[in-house]
């Protein structure tokens, strides 16, 4: 399934070709879309709320620290029928 | 070739277990040196936080000061826009740089080296061939976490878990993964720790956060969903690999790429269908977090409907979060704690698909049906170490007056580090073992695709509606 232990020329310059992609569009292409006004207020946005869309898990998401202190704070306040 | 993430005794060999220089029988299975590790992890940092912080007089919390010693030595890639050398050197307003991010990944490397290599020492003898594997699989990850940390990227929730997978890909499908690097591979092993120090940040207490109707939108809808998509797959698409059917089922669901993690290991699924299950789950994801603010907003739905709506049907946590923050503050704070109700829901599934595993799916249906004994041995034990670690630190978060402080120290001080890496690393190794060739069968037919749409519309429709009853009918003054 995989080349032999001593990859050949075309193995290595595919590798090649696949890394030069990955940094052509990370360093060039994805900094310049972060430029666009659109998306520059999109991250300012998440940035501002303390929102990182690729969390995966709820602990990774600095917004939950004030959401879960509201919650706290408004069922210490009041006895709420829902709990 | 066929690597299935499940117990190193059980009958298959694993492609782990092949790559792996020993032939001897190992002194323990991955699943108790995973939780041996996971536990290690969490005593230290549990020691950690509780010797370098100030504890105050003890009553009722106050005066706490939490302090985790390790949190300036560990941590990941950060977020970088232009350069990505940003992400691992941070220069602030005066110019100054700092080298957190760093030093940081370089303190994660010499703990998991040591650890890893201790520990592998331990199962077969062959530490030292591991760590020299291991230094690359690590800078691979590192790479992987740094391309998932450009803006524009974490903007659309792609997670590091794809592009370790592409970095994985990339030198297996070209030069091969290394003869060196092989020792290194060890993807049940290392995901399985990760789960396991997962287990400390799922806790139940939270399960209540937005009352009833969170828990009615997050833990009715979900198994419900979850079981008849896996029916679905079953008796309506005829679905050949059950595993495959319950990765999807469990991502689509529960919570996405975490609950696809949990439930491929619960399943002993094979490491082609969890990448075709996180694959589908990333893609639908993008789409919806884009989607589905704009119908709600353009039919009027409330931001508590709305947001409830959202936390129960987007795979992903981050990506709720952020299309829950185009509705309003309001829809951000259902959805995200929906989200995390749903989060919390990880455990019980995967002990429940474990369970179900070995009782149903893999007893001989020519026999009788299987004894304890036979359960215990082919149950998969690093979820044992989940459960017990979600149920040690919930005790603990709710138990101790500064429990909450303490709790939130160790996890997001040095677990979550940890257990992130784990994820990535193994990620890598999964790429680093898989042809496009293997992905290739499972693609034809489209029937993942089609369980995939199907179970998503009806776990659309059932939200909706559990939301709008729970939210609007049975709950809405509570709510108001």
């Amino acid at each position: 399934m995989q080349p032999a232990d001593s990859p050949s020329c075309t193995c290595v310059a595919l590798l090649i070709v696949a890394f030069a992609v990955i940094g052509l569009v990370w360093c060039v292409v994805l900094p310049w879309v972060a430029t666009l006004p659109e998306m520059q207020r999109q991250l300012t946005f998440l940035d501002e709320r303390g929102i990182d869309p690729s969390a995966m898990f709820y602990t990774e998401l600095e917004v939950m620290t004030p959401i879960l202190d509201e919650l706290e704070r408004s069922s210490s306040q009041s006895v709420p029928a829902t709990k | 070739m066929i690597l299935k993430l499940h117990d190193a005794t059980s009958r298959e060999m694993t492609n782990v277990e092949e790559m792996a220089p020993s032939s001897e029988t190992p002194r323990i299975s991955d699943d108790w040196l995973a939780v041996g590790c996971a536990a290690l992890l969490l005593i230290v940092s549990f020691v950690g936080v509780w010797m370098a912080s100030d504890w105050g007089d003890g009553s009722e919390g106050a005066g706490v000061s939490v302090h985790n010693p390790f949190e300036a030595w560990l941590s990941k890639p950060g977020k970088w826009t232009k350069s990505p050398v940003d992400s691992f050197v941070t220069t602030n307003d005066a110019g100054e740089k700092a080298y957190g991010p760093l030093v940081g990944s370089l303190g994660v490397f010499v703990t998991l080296s040591v650890l890893l290599t201790l520990a592998v020492q331990y199962r077969d003898g062959h530490g030292l061939t591991f760590l020299k594997g291991f230094a690359v699989v690590f800078v691979l990850a590192t790479v992987a976490y740094a391309l998932a940390a450009q803006s524009v990227v974490k903007a659309y929730n792609l997670e590091y878990a794809l592009w370790a997978l592409l970095v994985g890909l990339i030198i297996s499908n070209t030069i091969g993964t290394p003869a060196f690097v092989k020792p290194a591979v060890r993807t049940e092993f290392l995901i399985k720790t990760g789960l396991v120090l997962l287990g400390a940040e799922v806790l139940m207490s939270r399960l209540l956060a937005l009352g009833l109707p969170g828990v009615f939108v997050a833990w009715v809808v979900t198994p419900i969903v979850l079981i008849s998509t896996y029916i679905f797959g079953q008796k309506v698409l005829k679905m050949e690999s059950r595993s495959l059917n319950m990765v999807i089922s469990a991502d689509m669901s529960v919570c996405g790429v975490s609950a696809a993690i949990a439930a491929a290991a619960a399943c002993k699924a094979k490491k082609e269908e969890l990448t075709l299950a996180i694959g589908m789950s990333l893609s639908f994801t993008v789409i919806m977090m884009i989607v589905m603010p704009a119908f709600i907003k353009a039919v009027g739905m409330g931001e508590v409907l709305g947001g409830a709506w959202l936390g129960g049907t987007i795979d992903a946590t981050g990506a709720v979060a952020a299309a829950g923050a185009t509705l309003g503050d309001k829809a951000l704070e259902v959805a995200a704690t929906v989200k995390m109700i749903q989060n919390i829901l990880i455990g019980v599934s995967a002990f429940g698909i474990a369970t179900y595993w070995v009782t149903c799916v893999e007893a001989d249906p020519n026999a009788n049906r299987p004894d304890v004994m036979e359960i215990w041995r082919r149950f998969p034990k690093f979820v044992l170490g989940f459960v017990a670690a979600s149920v040690l630190f919930s005790i603990l978060y709710s138990s101790l007056a500064a429990g909450p402080d303490l709790v939130d120290g160790i996890i997001d001080g040095s677990t979550k580090t940890w257990r992130g890496w784990f994820f990535c690393l193994a990620f890598v190794c999964i790429g680093l073992e898989t042809s496009f060739r293997e992905l290739m069968p499972y693609l034809k037919g489209g029937k993942p695709l089609a369980l995939y749409v199907c179970g998503q519309t009806l776990n659309l429709i059932l939200t909706l509606f559990m939301a709008w009853l729970m939210f609007e009918v049975v709950f809405k003054d509570v709510v108001n």
